[in-house]
């Protein structure tokens, strides 16, 4: 049987709206195409829980499928409102399910909260383009995500919010300078999620696209001098995207191969389907 | 105190980094002694402009600087045997000693490892995520430097062999030797392959200085392009809240903030050059 993806676009319509205005590819469709990219077979079902009806497709159920995939989202995790509170219960759902979880940013928060864990913002502010000097705790050097990735490595990132609090049976894999929970693995109920506070779904392109999206915010935080400067940058980027002969421009940027080379960036997800999605579809007995 | 600054470079190169109005990396190891040892005595020497002979014993402690000069396939030309010979003195005399890059180098050298030009080529401007070994998570070398770091670079050599008392202290993808200690005959030195010394004006002038090799090694599209990133360097250090700036450029507080930047230097008088003295 092949297996089956859950893929968790929590966006907002006026989000993903504003986000399609400006360039960027859909969360959900980045994240289909990575699930697709590490496994070939896989069907991937799209959701959007924060629209009206935007829950399982009708006639499934959670246990249907073998994996559930999560993007990034623009909300915040220690909100009280529905759109929150219902990814929430969703990813309580997946856990007892034991559907294997994986997800960027958002996603590793979300799980966190729902096993009990605590996020708040971040007292470094918003990390954001490419997040430095990640390093692997030993428990993150010896865990099956991370094998064959680097110890120390760069990774694009936008977010103003962190974990704080560990819930009983989580274990930090990763942190750096800005953010101590860079990576983490939630073991909960059922289940296993496999989180990233970063984001290996990105491409330069895309990060470019995000990146104009938030050029007047970017700039109020003080990452850009003024509008053009941002401007300017994106174009870098896109210029890099486009052409990755231009060395020159990733030298510059402090952009080496842990963001450039899909493969290595995405070690991760690979992982994640080759030691934990597909065995557990084994021992599921879903593998026909 | 007496304190014992090798500079690396022969006279025809101190000139023209003076003649641009530029420092030599001695300049820097001296202003940055007067800062962390302001009662010390700094004299600096010119092993490549001609054998020296110095008495060792007047002194507390020896660091060893840049060079633009290659040891493989140069080994024997005076400029380099020299510097060989003295860090071997030093060796012998059991001081404190300290290098960076060409320092480096040369104490491996001298205490029987081997330099080679690196595969990946010149490692430019900042050496990037350099992590620590256990042995240099346990060094003090590192007091105040756990994670992994960025420090200013420049070069195209780098140690390939460490002698039998050399332990690896720290490393980054371009270079496995990015830190070491060596124990040989009486002495211990302790070295980094970056440069803890250079601010960003340092690195744009030597930028500017080497902008033809620089072009053709291919770090800039062109001109315009490095004339533009020397002038970025230059605003942010005169600027240092520029964090706009640092952060296109991917450059954190370890390279930018002096005192976390130069902290192997501090840490190698704290622990090797003051317990030395009592």
């Amino acid at each position: 049987m092949n297996p089956r993806i859950l893929v968790i676009d929590g966006y907002l319509k006026k989000s993903r709206d504003e986000l399609a205005a400006g360039g960027a590819t859909m969360a959900g469709d980045q994240y289909s195409a990575m699930i697709k990219q590490a496994c070939p077979d896989a069907y991937c079902d799209v959701i959007f829980p924060s629209d009206p009806g935007g829950g399982l497709p009708s006639g499934t159920a959670l246990s249907d499928y073998d994996g559930m995939a999560w993007t990034g989202c623009s909300l915040t995790v220690f909100e009280d409102n529905n759109e929150v509170n219902s990814q929430i219960e969703l990813a309580r759902a997946g856990f007892d399910a034991g559907v294997p979880g994986f997800g960027s940013c958002w996603a590793a928060q979300i799980a966190v909260v729902a096993a009990g864990g605590i996020c708040r913002p971040n007292p470094n502010g918003r990390e954001m383009g490419i997040a430095r000097k990640i390093m692997l705790t030993p428990e993150g050097r010896g865990h099956p995500m991370y094998a064959g990735k680097a110890s120390v490595f760069d990774a694009f990132i936008s977010h103003v919010d962190e974990i704080t609090h560990l819930p009983a049976g989580s274990t930090v894999l990763s942190g750096n300078a800005f953010t101590r929970v860079q990576s983490v693995s939630v073991v909960h109920s059922k289940g296993t999620f496999w989180g990233l506070q970063y984001h290996p779904e990105y491409t330069l392109k895309e990060m470019a696209r995000l990146t104009w999206c938030r050029i007047d915010v970017l700039q109020k935080l003080g990452f850009f001098k003024d509008r053009s400067a941002g401007e300017a940058y994106v174009e870098l980027l896109e210029t890099l995207h486009n052409d990755p002969s231009r060395t020159d421009l990733a030298w510059l940027l402090a952009i080496d191969e842990d963001i450039t080379n899909e493969r290595v960036r995405r070690i991760e997800v690979q992982n994640w389907v080759d030691k934990l999605m597909i065995p557990t579809m084994i021992s599921r007995g879903r593998m026909g | 105190m007496r304190l014992l600054i090798i500079e690396g470079n022969a006279k025809q190169r101190r000139a023209q980094d003076y003649a641009l109005g530029y420092c030599c990396g001695s300049d820097r190891y001296q202003k940055i002694l007067k800062t962390i040892l302001p009662d010390a005595v700094v004299e600096v020497a010119f092993p490549a402009d001609g054998h020296l002979d110095i008495q060792l014993s007047d002194y507390s402690g020896v660091i060893i600087g840049g060079s633009g000069l290659n040891i493989p396939a140069n080994d024997d030309c005076p400029q380099v045997r020299h510097q060989i010979e003295f860090a071997t003195a030093v060796f012998e005399n059991g001081l404190p000693f300290f290098g960076s890059c060409w320092g480096l180098q040369v104490a491996a050298v001298a205490a029987g490892g081997q330099v080679g030009t690196s595969p990946k080529g010149r490692e430019m401007g900042f050496a990037r995520k350099i992590s620590l070994t256990a042995a240099g998570q346990a060094s003090p070398l590192f007091t105040g430097k756990s994670g992994p770091f960025d420090a200013p670079a420049i070069h195209v050599d780098e140690v390939t062999h460490l002698p039998s008392g050399g332990v690896v202290l720290a490393s980054n993808t371009h270079s496995s030797i990015q830190a070491a200690s060596i124990r040989y005959l009486n002495g211990e030195f302790w070295g980094v392959q970056y440069h803890p010394e250079f601010d960003l004006e340092h690195m744009a002038n030597l930028t500017e200085l080497f902008d033809t090799m620089i072009l053709r090694e291919g770090f800039y599209e062109n001109d315009v392009a490095l004339k533009h990133h020397v002038q970025q360097l230059k605003t942010l250090n005169k600027n240092r809240e520029r964090s706009d700036l640092a952060w296109v450029l991917g450059l954190d507080q370890d390279v930018i903030d002096d005192a976390l930047r130069e902290r192997e230097i501090q840490n190698w008088i704290d622990h090797q050059v003051i317990p030395s003295l009592v």
